[in-house]
């Protein structure tokens, strides 16, 4: 919101704002008098917004205000009450409604499956609903509400709203609307009257005239809403106000802050600003960066945001760099822009930035050499090679793993690296002190012709099928350990010599949920070392045998590592796995790579960070200790309230490190966001994507330390029935589910559900302890997106690309909810479930489509018909797949799947609105739902 | 007047409590120090880790004499702080030395709480001890015969 009403603030409680934060209890109470319910006035919102024009993962339903347009031709017929004000509602003019009052929870219209496209340009104009019920930037200490501390202090608290406590404010305004509401009425005649007289009117009123909340029970298709970010305004008294955090790299589960919530968070940004300045301008207090959201009294003043304390202003910061003069504070780029990178000086230097080092651990046991995984692995490191982050200084070793150690020494810029194999696993030393850790500037060349001969030099001679990963971990761990740096290792067997020697934990016919904790201590110990000195420790797993990943992980957990998993890779049966792996291992080692970092999140006073989920070290309250950072994973932190907040609360979250070039530097992101008293303001703020990480991370973090699966299963089913059961508490209305248009609740069940059949949760018999281990690695490191879309995978309808007119980048098509029910018998599906992409055809789909598309009939179709053809059909939809997987690494080559193909089940699998043998449908758990809440 | 075999055992119940104090002490600063100043919790736990066998052995052993003299009320008093020694060590995180602690997870909120509110309760446990020992061993020397 650019532009504010000019809040008067800390003084008095102005007309407009009392009347706007009033409406949202009027606007809920409507429905015990129902045919006369009025939608709110909301007069004190503007209309234009910025969006969040810098999102790198733009949700393609964020691009449509609610996708409602489709249909619009339902919807013709004039309802009963004529719509009272509805000129307020001029920018919706394909609002969907259900006949008008939800209170008599009609039967679902039988809505129309096939979305009917239209160009875009026409309704580019109004903005998403969503933003109507956006906070009000009054003064919201009004409304803070000051809740019992105690209540907060509760570890894991997922849903931050049933405990709410009801501020006395809010009480207060629930007396006096009786006779707002006779006003109220009254002026809806008026204006119905008004708008009765005018020409196609009903037409226009019919669109214009909408509930706010949505029946859960009686709308089936909950997912034509959309799903795009909330947007939040905050106060004018700030100094930029209008600057905004990017949500995919810092977002809040609760866009509105009542109490305690949680923050997710990315280490990843796209638009930086790199600031070399003179000086950090810090608080002199509580060492906060100067922020977008700071307070300037006047112009050698300013206020922190954090700390509320006073901080003069250096000189020099009036200088503009941009434009060369001496002027308004405002104008630093510090102070325009949530997000900026300063350049450290050497105050924040322990020791001089070390270079890059990448270690390559691979293992070379027979199972290793029969996946044959050396050959992706070498021809995609020499072809990345000059790609990896690092400068002159950048460092490189290369060690084999089977029952012995193979070191490589490269002794001459001429002749090949010399090999050391080293028996004594369990007291194993290294070997030379020298040539085995090589600047990779000097033996390029012959690091390349080794990295090439790698295949060969295993495929033949003897192999074993030991495996001594811990001692070779030990050995390159003291190695680097003066530097720091990055340990990869490749992973096919388990390890079972020397020290870290795990045992099959696995028990046949388990249910789950046992083993999922280590079997040892050591790779944790181990991991910790590392982290102490700057050492990440990266996992790639190819097993088709049971590798004890839960065990194995551990190395990562604890060292800011990832853990890839490629299950049953095997080069000459499986070419999905091979193509995944070199998408994959391309992108891990071309992305950024910044070392020795350290991120301290700081909070407005009256919130205190309280538990951080995620792959790193907490080294103290507020100070977590990542060895490496990349752009590709993500962690959460709980934040918990201890005293009464102000109007808006900020969070700062800095991250020094060390960039692949050698100079120290200081990320600094800056969220703020207004608090509010009002518990169904609360519910239109409420984030899902943040959310559903979040639960997830939670429930992994509670297994993988030896918490039973049930548990974490049961707090997940708790989160939404606590959730909506308060909704519906205030709603005072039994009977049906209730929840509100804006926010996202309506998908929390839908979420949820999906992540109770999630590989990580499910209680599906049959499950390897393997693929459920490396399921949750992945919920716990990864980033959002990632981890939304593997939750709940995106269905696209391709069809509708055969029509010339239909879309353009703009107006792809929008996702369906996964049940069979959407699935057509003409239609060609694509589905994008986490790290694999499928298209599912169908056995009557259009010939002609087909045709154009996969260049045959049905019979004809073939796992390698997808190709870029040469007609404008073929070049939209891969226009189309295009949009879908940029920047997604992590997503596999496309899957054909035919209706009768044996690989069916895969993509059947994915449609967790469906009910299994053994699971619920999305309607049996609402009902479920209802009971427990009812309960 | 006579020195029995339970003022003996109150004599060096009164001994081991004092270093029951001592530990319980150290925990709570430890614990505090990791709260509010940035010491390296790896160390920290290291530590305190390495005071957790001795304190339950200790604690053990009194309470053991306490049964062979049969002190009826300084059993009831101890034996549920062992099943709870019990308890706490058999459901400790995977680890291979000796200890409680575990250094990822301490610094969550909750467990930080928790682990200082039990140092207390023990500290106040072992001190109310303390005085009680020292009251018994000197009412079992006068009123024995």
């Amino acid at each position: 919101m650019s532009n504010p009403p000019p809040a008067p603030s800390h003084v008095g409680f102005p007309q407009a704002f009392g009347q706007q934060q009033y409406q949202h209890v009027q606007q809920f109470s409507q429905f015990a008098q129902p045919p006369q319910a009025a939608p709110p006035m909301n007069n004190g919102t503007p209309a234009a917004k910025p969006t969040y024009a810098a999102n790198p993962f733009p949700f393609p339903t964020t691009s449509q205000p609610n996708g409602n347009h489709q249909y619009q031709p339902q919807y013709s017929q004039p309802p009963q009450p004529p719509a009272p004000n509805g000129h307020h509602y001029s920018g919706f003019p394909q609002a969907p409604f259900q006949n008008g009052s939800a209170a008599a929870a009609p039967p679902p219209q039988p809505l129309q499956k096939t979305p009917v496209f239209a160009p875009a340009a026409q309704y580019s104009a109004p903005p998403p609903p969503s933003q109507q019920f956006s906070a009000p930037p009054g003064p919201p200490q009004q409304f803070s509400a000051p809740p019992p501390p105690q209540q907060f202090q509760q570890p894991q608290k997922p849903s931050p709203i049933p405990g709410y406590p009801q501020p006395p404010q809010l009480q207060q305004q629930q007396m006096q609307q009786p006779q707002n509401y006779q006003q109220q009425q009254q002026m809806q005649q008026q204006f119905g009257q008004m708008n009765m007289g005018g020409p196609g009117a009903p037409n226009q009123a019919s669109n214009q005239f909408r509930s706010d909340v949505i029946d859960l029970m009686a709308e089936r298709n909950i997912q034509q809403y959309g799903f795009e970010d909330i947007d939040v305004s905050l106060p004018t008294q700030l100094a930029n106000p209008s600057a905004k955090i990017d949500p995919a790299i810092f977002r809040s589960t609760l866009q509105n802050i009542p109490q305690s919530e949680e923050l997710l968070k990315k280490k990843d940004v796209k638009n930086l600003n790199i600031i070399q300045t003179t000086n950090i301008v810090r608080c002199r207090y509580c060492r906060t960066y100067i922020n977008p959201y700071v307070i300037f009294p006047d112009h050698r003043h300013w206020r922190c945001n954090l700390c509320t304390r006073g901080n003069d202003l250096p000189d020099d910061f009036c200088w503009d760099p941009t434009t060369k003069s001496f002027g308004d504070p405002r104008n630093r780029p510090e102070i325009q822009n949530a997000t900026v990178e300063f350049i450290a000086p050497s105050e924040y230097m322990l020791r001089p930035p070390q270079p890059a080092v990448y270690v390559f651990l691979i293992d070379v046991s027979i199972s290793a050499i029969q996946s044959g995984y050396l050959r992706a692995f070498s021809e995609q490191l020499i072809v990345n090679l000059d790609q990896m982050p690092g400068d002159d200084r950048t460092q490189i070793a290369f060690i084999a793993i089977d029952q012995c150690l193979h070191f490589y020494s490269f002794n001459s810029t001429k002749r090949g690296p010399s090999e050391m194999v080293v028996d004594d696993i369990d007291d194993a030393f290294v070997p030379t002190a020298t040539s085995l850790l090589v600047p990779l500037k000097t033996y390029k060349d012959v690091i390349r012709t080794f990295i090439k001969d790698i295949p060969s030099i295993f495929s033949v001679g003897p192999t074993s099928n030991g495996n001594c990963v811990g001692s070779a971990l030990k050995i390159v761990h003291s190695m680097i350990a003066e530097i720091g740096g990055r340990i990869s290792i490749f992973q096919v067997s388990m390890p079972n010599l020397g020290p870290g020697a795990l045992k099959n934990r696995e028990e046949p016919g388990e249910k789950g949920g046992q083993n999922l904790g280590p079997a040892t201590d050591f790779y944790k110990a181990l991991s910790l070392e590392c982290t102490g000195n700057q050492v990440c420790i990266d996992l790639f797993m190819f097993n088709s045998t049971y590798a004890d990943i839960s065990t194995l992980s551990e190395v990562a957990k604890f060292s800011t590592g990832c853990v890839y998993v490629f299950p049953n890779y095997n080069i000459a049966q499986d070419a999905y796995q091979v193509k995944r792996f070199e998408k994959t291992f391309t992108r891990y080692l071309t992305r950024k790579i910044g070392f020795e970092a350290v991120l301290r999140i700081r909070t407005t006073r009256g919130l205190s960070l309280s538990g951080f989920h995620g792959n790193f070290f907490v080294r103290s309250t507020d100070l977590l200790a990542l060895a490496n950072v990349n752009p590709d994973s993500a962690l959460a932190a709980q934040v918990a309230l201890e005293e009464k907040l102000p109007g808006h609360v900020c969070f700062q979250s800095a991250l020094l490190y060390t960039s692949s070039k050698g100079d120290r530097r200081i990320r600094v992101h800056t969220m703020c966001l207004p608090t509010t008293g009002d518990l169904l303001q609360l519910y239109n703020h409420f984030d899902l994507k943040a959310t559903v990480s979040y639960l997830s991370k939670i429930g992994v973090d509670r297994a993988m330390a030896g918490g039973a699966l049930s548990d974490s299963r049961e707090a997940l089913v708790n989160a939404v029935v606590d959730s909506l059961g308060a909704y519906q508490k205030a709603m005072s209305r039994g009977g049906s589910m209730l929840v509100p248009r804006s926010g996202h609740l309506r998908l929390f069940p839908s979420y949820v559900l999906a992540l109770l059949k999630h590989p990580a949760f499910s209680s599906a018999r049959g499950l390897k302890l393997d693929e459920r281990a490396a399921a949750m690695m992945m919920l716990r490191f990864s980033p959002l997106e990632q981890i939304l879309s593997d939750i709940y995978p995106r269905l696209y309808r391709l069809n509708d690309l055969a029509l010339p007119t239909c879309c353009d980048e703009s107006s792809w098509p929008h996702p369906l909810a996964l049940s069979f029910e959407y699935i057509q018998r003409d239609g060609i599906y694509m589905l994008e479930a986490g790290n694999a992409a499928y298209v599912y055809i169908s056995s009557q789909a259009d010939p002609q489509f087909l045709q154009q598309v996969f260049g045959g009939n049905y019979q004809e179709i073939h796992e390698n018909s997808l190709i870029e053809r040469d007609n404008d059909v073929s070049r939209r939809v891969f226009a189309f797949f295009k949009h879908v997987t940029l920047f997604r690494f992590y997503l596999g080559p496309i899957v054909i799947i035919k209706e009768h193909a044996a690989n069916r089940e895969l993509f059947v699998r994915r449609l967790v609105d469906d009910r299994t043998e053994s699971t619920h449908s999305y309607i049996e758990f609402l009902q479920h739902l209802k009971r427990e809440i009812n309960n | 007047m006579a020195f029995t075999f339970a003022a003996l055992c109150y004599l060096l119940a009164l001994i081991a409590v004092g270093f029951c104090i001592f530990f319980a002490i150290y925990t709570v600063i430890c614990i505090d120090e990791l709260k509010t100043d940035y010491k390296n919790p790896i160390e920290q736990c290291r530590n305190l880790n390495q005071l957790i066998l001795p304190e339950y052995i200790v604690h053990g052993v009194y309470t053991f004499l306490f049964i062979l003299s049969w002190q009826l009320i300084s059993i009831l008093a101890n034996l549920p702080l062992v099943f709870y020694h019990i308890y706490t060590y058999i459901n400790r995180p995977v680890m291979s030395g000796p200890g409680i602690y575990d250094p990822t997870t301490i610094l969550n909120r909750s467990t930080l709480s928790s682990t200082l509110r039990v140092s207390w309760i023990k500290l106040a446990f072992y001190l109310i001890s303390f005085f009680y020992y020292l009251y018994a061993m000197i009412y079992t020397l006068v009123t024995s015969t």
